[in-house]
């Protein structure tokens, strides 16, 4: 592949993140228009007599024919504009934009912390191959995979917070903490020690397929012919390691970390609920529960973006990374 | 006699599978014998003395207590094998089915079908899987279905992927060509020459979606979108979280479905682990 | 006193099956300034042996027994650090398939520099030249170093290898079938070009090869290995034009020659025995249309004429040997076992 044609790939792969998003978003319509029973009924209360109920479809432009509705809907997610909260009567698009920062913080702490564990006993088991550590560690990383990530955010919250009483046990801030712009919280102690047991809840959950995945990928790399040579060169066990070896190992691995990132957004739901966290995913929740159609739409949304976004970028990544990829052979 | 014999020798040189195997053996018995093993109706509400045996700690009676409503935690436990059953191998029967068809075609007629269903696969994987699972839950009647739809619609990908990869092998073979040439019917190669073959693969893809499936009705379960009348664990753990059993450290209470959710979810680990080495023996010598 | 003599080696490998003697005394020496041939089946030990001789051999792999002496120094009885110490700067290597012995992820010049600084201690401007000095040895342009390696065709990645393998002015270069993967027409010019850099540099070298052409071609000596053991060697004149060992005879008749000469190609049946379990007498004996009882019993030690060295009973009658070997009816009788 040529220099162009890496430019092509890149075109290539946005041009199917627009569509992956344009689909995504028309599946969205459809489903919250098409199931089956009364759309309406989903967010409109029972309670409400016949004229209220028209004009609430009339202000949401639920009385015009479909194909008009998904071109005003398109029309306005092309501005930002998600609709109104029905519960909270706010823009979904401020909602979410209160949410996402608190998401993207959990998640890059929490994924930061499983990989650069994941990556590092990974490795370390791929040069201890047999024996005790290999044997426990294995199923262990397994075994953390398979669990419910909210019942190991609830063993957490039992222990640590409840019985130990060394973490608070939901919320991001204190009640009643003066702080209100975001900026003022991140900075303050009350919310990083807030974020710790969602954060490590999350970080258990995740360090698995690093875990399994760096493993993996360094016995093959150790196997490699470059490795032997490097032996052979006589140079130093640090630089056979952390030049070549880890190096060509990490390649799977970054993927991983974007792909990670992008899954990690939508999968925090049942995280962010187990300790109240305000994120997207903890909204999304609650919009469900609370019938709040808009919301739950405009947050459904902006998960699938994220991650067909971070989809491309894992792509693209891994393409740069590798110069087999993105550097096209001369003849 | 032969199968058994073989399914042993394999198992004993596969700890890892054989682990998986035992399990998965230990919760359908669980699951078929339930009426005579739990001590409890796991609906009864108990009662000591006049008042509801609420939050009973384990004892003798009550191996793992009772719940806020005084209701024996151990029966529920086991009635929730049959729920964890129904829901996994509905759900990954469907992914296997749909997964295994779409790869077939993909692979074997290629062309345009090919492009539609490669494409199809990497939008489908660009769907958030659990709050499409809450979309769905919100908008249908909440309950296992959904769950085992939310599965079957959103899994399927990763066993066609694979299917097409080992048809397109496949279809290269000799006696497929020679099949061709002797005036098979499309059809008639592809379901019953290369069929056959593709399937102890699609199995093991299975085995990953019942954990997978198991996970989902978990999650929504605990979420909320669970079908409350069922006796699952993600039922139980819903209850435990959302009656303060995490505050009143009733360990005896929230523990168990979770170690039993996460042993079920880990032994198809260990069986597709183990069953790798068995179908791409290469992979076995890294 | 020759550069190197290896003395009755033995190289283990662990397997599941059990203990696998890949090396199971073999002994050979090269002289400074001369290329040896070592030549054989695959699985015979010869690309086994050439790693035990740079100290690396994978995980499961050891050196069991006997000696590698280079420049005077048992390099089997000293520390691994030691060892380290000698590798590259006085025994380089130069790899079977040069695609995976380059690091994919980094350019040429980054692998040549690697060497040059961290093994041989040259400051950066200085290594930077060297290296370009290099390239132009081996006939490759030094813009070249800029490029990754799957950018390079098979014989440019093998000129890149031989660069390397020259980076440090070792007295000993061990090539392990440095033109298998190559087509016909490139590993002329390959050989080519280690042959007149090697005379240039006044270098000794050890070339591994199944290939008895590539040894015509390119060798001065040639040690012929079966299951794990030596079991010829001498001069290449000496031993292709008057082989004593009936697997040599074979081997002489199993290939076309390098300048593509393909008279009728001989096979020799079967393959080499297992190394789990060497037989007790001679090992080619199974496969050997000319053995006896004895050959079967008894292991024949080495005998020395001259410089020419055998491992057979019947080398006093070597010329009929050679006669009935040239006819092929003789080795396809040993096809049905």
């Amino acid at each position: 592949m040529s220099r162009s044609g890496f430019l092509w790939l890149i075109a290539e792969r946005l041009g199917f993140l627009v569509l992956t998003v344009w689909i995504v978003t028309t599946i969205t319509f459809l489903l919250f228009r098409l199931m089956p029973g009364d759309p309406t009924l989903a967010y409109l209360s029972p309670t409400f007599n016949e004229e209220t109920r028209r004009a609430l479809l009339a202000s949401f432009g639920l009385d015009k024919p479909l194909w008009l509705q998904y071109f005003i809907y398109m029309g306005n997610l092309l501005q930002g504009d998600l609709g109104t909260s029905f519960l909270q009567r706010v823009p979904v698009s401020q909602l979410l934009g209160d949410a996402l920062p608190n998401t993207v913080i959990l998640t890059l702490v929490s994924l930061t912390c499983a990989y650069a564990f994941g990556i590092i006993v990974g490795a370390f088991l791929a040069f201890h191959r047999g024996g005790g550590v290999e044997a426990a560690a294995i199923p262990a990383a397994l075994a953390t995979r398979s669990a419910p990530e909210f019942w190991l955010g609830m063993l957490l919250l039992a222990g640590l917070a409840f019985q130990l009483g060394w973490f608070p046990s939901g919320g991001a801030v204190d009640p009643g903490s003066p702080l209100s712009t975001f900026g003022q919280r991140v900075l303050s102690e009350d919310f990083w020690h807030h974020l710790a047991l969602p954060a490590l809840t999350l970080t258990l959950y995740l360090q698995g397929l690093p875990l399994l995945l760096m493993r993996a990928t360094m016995l093959e790399v150790l196997g490699d012919e470059f490795i032997v040579m490097a032996r052979m060169k006589g140079l130093s066990r640090w630089s056979i390691v952390m030049r070549h070896a880890a190096r060509n190992a990490l390649l799977p691995v970054v993927t991983a970390f974007a792909l990670g990132l992008g899954a990690s957004v939508g999968g925090n739901v049942v995280v962010e609920t187990v300790f109240a966290w305000p994120g997207v995913g903890r909204l999304l929740v609650q919009a469900v529960q609370g019938a709040d159609y808009p919301v739950a739409q405009g947050a459904f949304i902006l998960i699938s973006v994220v991650l067909a976004t971070m989809n491309t970028v894992a792509d693209l990544a891994y393409a740069f990374l590798d110069p087999r990829v993105s550097v096209g052979a001369r003849r | 006699m032969r199968v058994v014999r073989s399914i042993w020798r394999y198992l004993r040189g596969e700890p890892f599978a054989a682990v998986g195997v035992s399990v998965y053996a230990l919760i359908l018995m669980v699951a078929l014998f339930a009426d005579r093993l739990a001590p409890h109706n796991p609906r009864e509400i108990l009662r000591a003395g006049r008042r509801v045996a609420r939050y009973l700690p384990m004892s003798p009676e009550h191996w793992l207590g009772t719940t806020s409503s005084g209701r024996d935690v151990l029966s529920q436990l086991i009635f929730g094998t049959r729920s964890a059953l129904q829901v996994g191998l509905t759900a990954a029967l469907a992914v296997v089915a749909i997964g295994t068809m779409l790869g077939l075609l993909s692979g074997y007629l290629g062309g345009w079908i090919d492009k539609l269903i490669t494409r199809l696969a990497d939008i489908v994987l660009g769907l958030p899987f659990l709050p499409f699972l809450l979309v769905l839950a919100a908008l249908t009647r909440p309950g296992t279905n959904t769950v085992v739809i939310a599965v079957a619609l959103l899994l399927w990908p990763n066993t066609a992927r694979v299917i097409r990869s080992q048809v397109l092998s496949l279809r290269e073979r000799a006696w497929v060509e020679a099949a061709r040439v002797t005036g098979c019917s499309t059809a008639r190669i592809m379901f019953v020459h290369i069929l056959p073959q593709v399937l102890p693969l699609a199995a093991l893809y299975g085995s990953v979606a019942i954990g997978w499936a198991i996970l989902a009705e978990a999650s929504a379960s605990f979420l909320g979108f669970g079908d409350p009348e069922t006796i699952s664990w993600g039922v139980m753990l819903q209850e435990a979280y959302a009656n303060q059993a995490l505050g009143r450290g009733a360990w005896n209470w929230f523990a168990p479905p979770g170690l039993a959710i996460m042993s079920m979810v880990l032994a198809g680990f260990m069986i597709s682990r183990g069953s790798e080495k068995l179908l791409f023996p290469k992979l076995a010598d890294k | 006193m020759s550069l190197l003599s290896v003395e009755n080696l033995q190289v283990h490998y662990r397997t599941g099956a059990g203990v696998a003697r890949a090396v199971d005394g073999a002994s050979l020496s090269v002289e400074a300034g001369s290329i040896l041939g070592l030549v054989g089946e695959s699985g015979c030990g010869k690309s086994t042996m050439g790693r035990a001789i740079m100290g690396v051999l994978p995980d499961a792999g050891r050196i069991a027994g006997g000696r590698v002496v280079f420049e005077g120094t048992d390099l089997v009885a000293l520390t691994e650090a030691k060892q380290r110490e000698l590798r590259w700067r006085r025994v380089s290597f130069i790899p079977q398939t040069a695609m995976n012995a380059l690091d994919p992820v980094q350019r040429l010049r980054a692998q040549m520099l690697e060497v040059l600084i961290e093994r041989g201690g040259l400051a950066r401007s200085a290594a930077q030249a060297r290296a370009e000095e290099l390239f132009r040895l081996v006939g490759l342009d030094p813009i070249r170093l800029s490029d990754y390696p799957h950018q390079f065709s098979g014989g440019m990645r093998q000129r890149a290898s031989i660069a390397l393998a020259l980076a440090l002015n070792p007295a000993l270069v061990i090539a392990d079938e440095p033109v298998t993967a190559l087509d016909v027409i490139v590993q002329r010019q390959v050989l080519d070009v280690i042959r007149e850099l090697q005379s240039r540099l006044g270098l000794a070298m050890i070339l591994v090869t199944h290939d008895m052409a590539v040894v015509a071609y390119a060798c001065d000596r040639v040690a012929v290995m079966y299951a794990g053991i030596v079991v010829e060697s001498g001069s290449v004149r000496e031993v292709l034009e008057r082989p004593l060992h009936p697997y040599t005879m074979g081997l002489t008749h199993a290939f076309p020659d390098v300048h593509g000469e393909t008279g009728e190609l001989v096979p020799i049946n079967g393959s080499p025995p297992s190394l789990l379990a060497p037989s007790i007498g001679c090992r080619f004996a199974p496969r050997c249309p000319f053995a006896l009882v004895q050959c079967h019993k008894t292991a024949p030690p080495p005998v020395i004429t001259g410089d020419h060295m055998v491992a057979c009973w019947r080398a006093d009658e070597a010329p009929a040997l050679r006669t009935a070997a040239a006819q092929p009816a003789t080795w396809a009788a040993m096809a049905i076992p």
